[in-house]
């Protein structure tokens, strides 16, 4: 198991080269640069712009200026920033923790919604709580994320008045205004893969439930709470595993609109200002953290398997 | 006096004092002011609103720009005058202190601000700021202990005039500077301001508490800088009173809505200049004729009063109402609407309805693609694409992502018709139709020798009257070239609760206490 982790982990390094440099060609030929903005300002010093070209090195042919980023990185150093001109591991660090709070109660919020409602609907197949689950599913997938946001945010903000409607709380003043601000963004982000895994869960479940194993269970007397969490969700599982982890990808992307609406300082934000901005360094190592961010997600998904279902072994 | 009447007076009496009270300046209390994104606070590195009016609590500038004329009114300079035609003098206040109980700064260690300081500033700007230009300064030097000199090539009465001039330098100490470094500097901003920074996450907290050595006695306690970056939950924040201030309101579609909103108060000042460029190198766009066609092809005063007013108005020229020039009524005549007119000036230029009842000239359609960013004005410029399309003119919108449309308008853009904002600032007329900066801040590539001269006098005339008439001068001639289509100008506002008092609007910079103002919340 640690070899096939090690080997794994090696394994990102090549990905993660390709990532950078997609990344990076894709950002050098699509139209719109970062010093062409400034000079766009009616009020702009041409000249200190020019030379600010020069010092960052924009100047250079594009594959020069890999070169010397890939050096950079080697080094740990993911460049300096040309708008804000601060180095950009420094800005990177400090938002992206609260994007992987974020991200995780996201994950947590949908799991906690989907497990029991997908449950209930496979139970229930054509039943009431099987259309209850089933709603939630369509509706949860069929709402735009942002959208949900803002009503949310006008209802529990600013018409009752129950949670804050913006910012990130501070652990100084207590878990309670921590995790006040936390609900809203967190239940935003995490609907839409809820709705998803509700279905799948439901779907699994209902298959499992026909194997003829859940049947001699069930002749054998075994008590039907017994029979749906211990012989079926068990097995039902794996392939919600899977997706919730694939889908991880996905809350990191839906981080960067929820981010904005709910003021939440992470790097969603920071990567979007910089695609606005066509801040180069700061949008590559955007980019190279979420991969990595993503990677070693869906790793520890692999590795969860392990844990849920003993036949499989990683060698 | 009976006992009912006696009541009444004192009840008056009462009401009264309570109202004075109630209405007094009252010191303490803090100013939550929403922003979108500041990620640094060196004040000559930014040309962000947000990290300006950061900045400017911490730093004190020469002069500001008055609240009620946009002149330049005394701050940390308490006068100035032209020695000579191309240099200028400045007096500094005496006795100001640079803030204290910092690394720099031990407490009761602070130093006076002096000549050498604004000599040190401004030599800095000119070699970092990226964002503003100070013109051709040759020199600076101190004369004294509180009297520096700036010496430039050429008389250059914008150096104090213009808001994005010297008005943008505010004094720092060298100190910091060299204790922090660039990069740190930019997160340990030290100046003589107002407030000094307690602190600073990137986009997450900011906050500053009062200088209590300040030149100025200041109202509040504390200033801290919210972060909201979506526009349309700042505008909620100020209604749920989770800030009190949004110092710019940037979609103009949402005053009519804010306007009415209980416990708020819009405060107008300057704003945008709105309208389309042309590349005037881009064919057909290169002929003066279908400029001139299209500009009278539209009901411009249609689409403004359906989509802008009362909330700007009608632009007939780029100069805008708020800088330092005359208006110039008859440019109003310059701007015709007269769709037969237009007809048949294309018509007289080769461009004929074909067959599909677009007009067209040697099989090729008349094309008017509009590139613009997103904004409210894309509703203006809806309507005019569709009063061109009613005229057989094949006239569309192109949205584009601010970056792709601004390397677009400077690479000289294929479709030859933009839409145009800019603050038009004093020098903009230069920056923006000069010759010498085609295809950087000119994307209209516009070169008229005439107009060059015109623009070049003007920036080196002292004299107003003289400056004026060049200036407007210029600006007639720029428009009969129809390298613009004006449409309108946009009022600027800022979203202020009405427990805050003696708020003005940013303009260069965000000053919560001069020598006019002195910001207070009840």
């Amino acid at each position: 198991m640690l070899s096939y982790t090690l080997r794994r982990l090696v394994a990102m390094l090549p990905v993660l080269l390709g990532i950078a440099f997609i990344t990076f060609a894709l950002v050098s030929f699509a139209p719109g640069d970062a010093i062409r903005l400034m000079l766009g300002s009616e009020s702009a010093n041409v000249a200190n712009v020019e030379r600010l070209r020069h010092e960052l090195g924009l100047d250079l042919p594009w594959y020069e200026q890999f070169w010397r980023y890939l050096g950079g990185l080697v080094k740990g150093d993911l460049g300096t920033s040309i708008t804000s001109r601060q180095p950009v591991s420094h800005l990177i660090f400090q938002r992206f923790p609260n994007t992987l709070v974020l991200t995780t109660a996201s994950l947590l919020v949908a799991i906690l919604i989907a497990l029991p409602l997908g449950v209930l609907a496979a139970a229930q197949h054509n039943r009431p709580g099987d259309y209850l689950g089933m709603g939630f599913a369509m509706l949860g997938v069929a709402m735009p994320n942002f959208w949900l946001g803002l009503i949310l945010l006008i209802v529990f903000g600013l018409e009752l008045r129950w949670l804050p409607i913006r910012g990130i709380g501070s652990l100084d003043k207590g878990v309670l205004d921590y995790a006040s601000h936390l609900v809203l963004p967190a239940v935003t982000l995490g609907t839409s893969l809820a709705a998803i895994l509700t279905r799948l869960t439901r779907n699994t479940m209902l298959d499992v439930l026909g194997e003829d194993y859940v049947r001699t269970a069930r002749a054998k007397g075994a008590k039907p709470n017994r029979v749906l969490f211990r012989h079926a969700l068990r097995n039902a599982l794996l392939p919600v595993v899977t997706a919730a982890g694939m889908q991880f990808g996905g809350l990191l992307g839906g981080a960067v609109v929820i981010e904005t609406v709910f003021s939440w300082p992470g790097l969603g934000l920071l990567s979007i200002n910089a695609i606005r901005q066509r801040d180069l360094p700061m949008m590559q190592g955007s980019v190279l953290v979420f991969a990595t961010c993503f990677m070693l997600v869906t790793l520890l998904t692999d590795l969860l398997y392990t844990a849920i279902n003993p036949r499989i072994r990683y060698g | 006096m009976t006992n009912a009447s006696r009541l009444l007076v004192g009840g008056i009496v009462l009401a009264l004092t309570l109202t004075a009270t109630a209405t007094a300046q009252q010191r303490g209390g803090t100013l939550r002011i929403a922003y979108t994104s500041i990620t640094q606070l060196d004040p000559y590195k930014t040309a962000a609103n947000d990290e300006i009016n950061a900045a400017s609590l911490v730093f004190d500038p020469l002069f500001i720009i008055g609240k009620d004329d946009f002149q330049p009114i005394p701050h940390l300079a308490e006068s100035w005058e032209a020695v000579d035609a191309t240099t200028w003098e400045f007096h500094l206040r005496q006795g100001v202190m640079f803030q204290d109980g910092n690394e720099v700064f031990p407490e009761g260690q602070a130093r006076e601000v002096t000549a050498d300081d604004v000599v040190y500033s401004v030599n800095r700007f000119l070699e970092v700021s990226t964002a503003f230009t100070l013109g051709n300064v040759t020199n600076v030097e101190a004369v004294d202990r509180y009297t520096v000199r700036i010496s430039t090539a050429d008389p250059d009465p914008f150096l104090v005039t213009d808001v994005n001039r010297l008005a943008r330098v505010v004094i720092v100490p060298h100190e910091a500077v060299e204790l922090y470094g660039e990069e740190g500097f930019a997160r340990n901003p030290i100046g003589s301001g107002p407030f000094q920074l307690t602190s600073f996450v990137p986009d997450q907290s900011l906050a500053f508490e009062r200088n209590e050595d300040y030149w100025l006695d200041t109202n509040l306690d504390a200033v801290e800088f919210v972060f909201i970056p979506d526009p349309t939950v700042q505008t909620i924040a100020v209604e749920a009173g989770e800030v009190d201030v949004v110092p710019y309101l940037f979609n103009i579609d949402s005053v009519a809505q804010l306007e009415d909103a209980p416990g708020i108060v819009l405060h107008p000042r300057g704003g945008s200049y709105r309208g389309l460029g042309i590349n005037v190198t881009t064919p057909p766009f290169d002929e003066l004729a279908v400029r001139d066609a299209l500009s009278k092809a539209m009901d411009i005063d249609a689409a403004v009063a359906a989509v802008v007013e009362p909330f700007g108005h009608r632009a007939y020229g780029q100069v805008p109402p708020w800088v330092d020039f005359e208006q110039d009524p008859s440019l109003a005549d310059l701007w015709e609407y007269d769709p037969e007119e237009a007809l048949q000036i294309l018509a007289e230029a080769g461009f004929n309805p074909g067959p599909d009842g677009m007009l067209q000239r040697n099989g090729q359609p008349l094309r008017v693609a509009i590139k613009t960013v997103a904004g409210s004005q894309v509703r203006v410029l809806t309507i005019l694409v569709t009063q061109l399309r009613e005229l057989g003119i094949d006239a569309s919108l192109q949205q584009q992502d601010t970056a792709v449309w601004a390397e677009d308008l400077q690479t000289g853009n294929d479709t030859g018709v933009f839409f145009d904002y800019s603050f038009a600032g004093t020098t903009g007329l230069y920056s923006l139709f000069h010759s010498s900066n085609a295809g950087m801040t000119n994307t209209h590539f516009y070169a008229n020798e005439q107009v060059d001269e015109l623009l070049d006098a003007a920036s080196r005339t002292v004299d107003f009257e003289e400056r004026n008439r060049l200036w407007l001068e210029a600006q007639r001639l720029i428009m009969q070239d129809r390298a613009a289509i004006p449409l309108y100008f946009e009022f600027g506002y800022s979203v202020v609760s009405d427990r805050v008092h003696d708020w003005v609007a940013p303009w260069g910079g965000l000053h919560l206490v001069s020598l006019e103002n002195n910001v207070w919340v009840e």
